[in-house]
């Protein structure tokens, strides 16, 4: 697994830093930690000192021996190109840390294509709603355009449940090993919510869907809930469920009637107002 | 050695992984044969060797513990590699002290698994 974490200066990603951490002792994942800056000829001081600090944080959590990745030690920044700079610290598994010049959201999703992440984390204030920097949409637009899943981590507090919502869409297999990872990591229950349409004949699909995941959760152990929602109740069971699970939504295919409900205005909204975290699963 | 095909044996009890894996390592060179039952894999390693085996660790019967444990005290020179979509940190301190070469939580891209595979082919190829 590879995660691409955006950090900035501000105290919402330093908050973050401890979820990152048991996420890569619990999957041994790569990780870069990114961080973007409005411009410059060289990484400004203020970042590079905050992302090898956060960097040593999540060493801090791993006894020596333990460790999957490269001593901390002295490295330097690699040009990789204009107004992009790379530090590479390879053990059995590889940490990088790496700035750039620009817009954050745009910078955030270029990186997680290129390196082909498979997750992306991100933190947010919540003074105002979930605001980065003082900008309200930078985790909406990641959320939005990112080429893989993407978790805002708005409240730093283990979760005592994970609320899935699918529809009749194919869930891709990557979303489904992404919500495992996560209820392995915060040992949490699952609820698994299927949305049929207030009409037509898609129930038995979704029905089908469901007795199939449960199937599959009980063959491993997991103890899974299903739940079954007509699309009018759906917005607000998950703003209620927002408030103390991490909601997983599936945003994947063209045909997803949860992308359709969940408009960027609704995902803001639940942004606003979760005091969780939100995974957006692609 | 140098000529000899790298044998790998696939065992995840999601068929979906096999058929990701499978042709995208044979298009690679290698012999590759695919189970998702951990019964039928054993009854496979205990008739023959593999020099690499990829296995996934939560699956119904035999579990990949069980399993990897098999293979690497009946051959201990083959390099396991888990995959495992519920990874703890348990499970990792784990399998690394079976002697497991190394720990891929789910999900990866093919790209990632494949550079993991090169490694340990080079480290077979290096100590034969």
């Amino acid at each position: 697994m590879k995660i691409l974490v955006a950090l900035d200066t501000k105290d919402y990603s330093r908050k973050i830093l401890k979820n990152v951490a048991r996420l890569a002792e619990n999957t041994l994942a790569d990780i870069i930690f990114l961080g973007v800056q409005e411009g410059g000829t060289k990484p400004a001081k203020s970042m590079e000192k905050a992302l090898l600090k956060y960097q040593q944080d999540v060493y801090s959590h791993f006894s020596p021996d333990e460790s999957p990745y490269a001593d901390f030690s002295s490295q330097k920044w690699q040009e990789k190109g204009p107004g992009d700079w790379i530090m590479t610290f390879k053990g059995m598994k590889e940490f990088r840390l790496r700035i750039r010049t620009g817009s954050v959201a745009k910078q955030t999703i270029a990186v997680a294509a290129e390196v082909e992440s498979d997750l992306i984390v991100i933190g947010c204030g919540s003074k105002f709603g979930c605001e980065w920097d003082g900008e309200m949409n930078v985790p909406l637009r990641i959320a939005k355009d990112a080429p893989c899943s993407v978790l805002i981590v708005k409240h730093v507090q283990k979760a005592g449940e994970i609320v899935s919502i699918l529809d009749q869409s194919v869930v891709s297999q990557d979303s489904l090993e992404m919500v495992n990872q996560l209820v392995t990591l915060h040992d949490a229950g699952l609820k698994i919510v299927g949305v049929k349409e207030k009409k037509g004949g898609k129930k038995d699909k979704i029905e089908k869907r469901m007795v199939d995941l449960l199937k599959y959760y009980n063959d491993r152990g997991i103890s899974a809930w299903i739940k079954l929602l007509d699309s009018k109740d759906v917005k607000d069971y998950v703003t209620h469920s927002s408030r103390e699970a991490i909601v997983a939504l599936w945003m994947g295919g063209k045909e997803s009637l949860v992308k359709k409900l969940f408009s960027r205005s609704m995902v803001d909204k639940l942004l606003e107002t979760t005091r969780s975290s939100l995974l957006i699963l692609r | 050695m140098e000529n000899k095909q790298t044998s790998i044996l696939i065992l995840d009890d999601e068929p979906i992984v096999s058929k990701r894996l499978k042709p995208s390592l044979e298009k690679k060179g290698y012999e590759v044969e695919a189970f998702t039952t951990s019964a039928a894999a054993l009854a496979r390693v205990r008739e023959r060797q593999f020099d690499i085996v990829v296995t996934d660790l939560k699956m119904e019967g035999v579990d990949g513990m069980q399993f990897l444990t098999e293979v690497k005290e009946k051959y201990p020179d083959t390099e396991v590699i888990v995959i495992t979509g519920f990874a703890t940190m348990a499970t990792a301190k784990e399998s690394f002290n079976k002697g497991v070469f190394d720990f891929l939580a789910k999900p990866f891209k093919l790209g990632e698994i494949a550079e993991v595979i090169a490694k340990a082919e080079k480290k077979i190829k290096g100590t034969k």
